[in-house]
């Protein structure tokens, strides 16, 4: 495959709810992106705009209205394989009847591995992400930021090569978010995983990706796409304070506050 | 109030009611012979439990009962699953179960005796006729109810169709489940009893009906409250049965 070729492609993905009876919803609007292999892409726009939808189609796991996505040269017609998609639910998506490691073990069940190798496997990926010494903990006697942890663990046992993330640290305190960005940051660039991180959050887009697209309200089109050219790897404290940091979250904020007003004006 | 406080600060209100009656009767306002007083039952059960007669009725009837509720439980759960998990199945099912679940159970009891007859086979379909709606029914609604995140994590993870309702859907209805199965208990009891007293020669429903009708009023009370008592061991022993298979519940 040529290295520059990307790896994932969103060919104007269109998404309509409703119609035949009601009124149609356009959600999505010919949305055109592409992605490298290894390139972590944020996608931001505002509450509501569709970027959940958006992401749920680049995983397979609804339709899209028109257009296609294409990973690896195959067209995403069901939940590939070598995709996983991170909940903002942490507490909806794990198993609450399972413990952690048995949460992980979940996606090494069906591979008709033995009991020793999985819970050896299970131990790995929780040593990954800090939590190898809650593995019999059951997920609601962990916090919020541990129960991610779990969740990070299970999606990167799944061995994806993509990973799709959906607002992950937005139901988690401040200082909670700001480790999980970093150990998400490091794990990608240990595991040379692609990742697509939607998110509302400015700082955190500009923090975590290699390239931001911005989407507008609905109906949601990719408004612009710029690159974030700052030097890797990124530190927590460090990399907010850079001059291009700083200019970056200020042209992105004011892009944001700007469109929001013209909207309120139009109304 | 701790756990043990509360429970023995509820028995006052049992123990009250008992006085009331206690006092009702020899305060001489109801006919003792048809009402006879806590103090005038508590020997005739006292009679019944020490001669250990009690052990052949109450077999028989907790037999009926469970085999009833063992069969109600399994085939709720299996249909509720397949009408849950596929639209084939619950577009076949859902109109006879809509036409079948309203029938109060206890109408259909003489036309099992025209054909079961009288005996375990007929006991045994009516507790099993009366269990299985609540069942069929929660474990329905907790497919349903599962939540889609849960769902869509399964399809994300690469599990097959088939382990995720095992792994998942199932799990994830249990609480559902068990709170069906918890109603079905009572009903089941309720209509092995109902049974016993229409069309049978043994059993407790048998045996207080026999007693009335022989004017032994002391005895059928006894084994009113040995019923009564029966309920509620059955209720407590689901009640562990439930903080164990789903602790996460309360949480």
């Amino acid at each position: 495959m040529n290295a520059s070729a990307p790896y994932l492609s969103i060919r104007e993905v269109n998404k309509v709810y409703g119609g035949r009876h009601g009124e149609a919803t356009t959600a999505l609007k010919s949305i055109s992106l592409e992605v490298k292999q290894g390139e972590f892409l944020a996608i931001l726009g505002p509450s509501g705009c569709g970027k959940s939808t958006l992401l749920q189609i680049v995983a397979g796991l609804i339709e899209s209205s028109a257009g296609a996505v294409v990973l690896n040269g195959k067209p995403v017609t069901a939940p590939p394989p070598e995709m996983v998609y991170l909940f903002q639910q942490y507490s909806k998506s794990l198993l609450p009847w399972r413990t952690v490691e048995q949460n992980v073990a979940l996606v090494f069940e069906s591979k008709g591995m033995k009991k020793r190798d999985i819970a050896e496997r299970c131990g790995e990926y929780l040593a990954m992400v800090g939590l190898a010494s809650f593995r019999s903990h059951y997920p609601w006697q962990l916090s919020g930021g541990m129960q991610q942890r779990v969740a990070i663990a299970r999606a990167l046992a799944a061995q994806p090569r993509v990973l799709l993330l959906d607002e992950p640290f937005s139901a988690v305190d401040a200082l909670t978010r700001i480790e999980l960005q970093s150990l998400v940051l490091d794990l990608w660039a240990r595991q040379g995983l692609t990742i697509l991180l939607i998110t509302h959050d400015v700082d955190e887009a500009v923090f975590m990706a290699d390239r931001i697209a911005v989407l507008s309200s609905r109906p949601s089109t990719v408004e612009m796409v710029v690159e974030t050219e700052l030097p890797r790897p990124r530190d927590a404290m460090g990399t907010r304070e850079l001059p291009r940091f700083l200019q970056l979250r200020h042209q992105l904020v004011e892009h944001l506050l700007n469109r929001q007003n013209a909207g309120r004006v139009d109304a | 109030m701790p756990e043990l406080g509360r429970k023995g600060f509820g028995l006052l209100s049992v123990l009250g009611v008992l006085l009331l009656w206690e006092l009702i009767c020899r305060a001489g306002l109801v006919n003792l012979f048809l009402l006879p007083p806590p103090s005038q039952i508590a020997p005739a059960l006292w009679k019944i439990l020490a001669s250990g007669s009690f052990l052949v009725p109450l077999g028989q009837t907790l037999g009926m009962l469970l085999i009833g509720y063992t069969i109600a439980c399994v085939a709720g759960v299996v249909l509720g699953l397949l009408m849950g998990c596929s639209d084939y199945f619950y577009g076949l099912l859902e109109p006879l179960i809509e036409v079948v679940r309203p029938i109060p159970k206890p109408a259909l009891i003489p036309a099992m005796v025209v054909f079961l007859g009288i005996g375990a086979g007929m006991k045994i379909t009516m507790v099993a006729l009366a269990a299985l709606f609540p069942v069929l029914i929660n474990t329905l609604q907790g497919v349903r109810g599962v939540d889609p995140v849960l769902l869509a994590t399964a399809r994300t993870l690469g599990c097959s169709r088939f382990a995720t309702i095992r792994k998942i859907i199932l799990p994830a209805s249990l609480p559902m489940i068990l709170t069906g199965m918890r109603v079905s208990l009572s009903m089941g009891l309720v209509l092995v009893i109902l049974a016993e007293m229409l069309a049978a020669e043994s059993g407790i429903g048998f045996l207080i009906l026999d007693l009335q009708r022989s004017f032994q009023v002391r005895p059928m009370y006894a084994w009113i409250a040995i019923l009564a008592a029966v309920g509620l061991v059955l209720n407590t022993l689901f009640e562990m049965v439930e903080d164990r298979a789903v602790p996460w519940r309360a949480k």
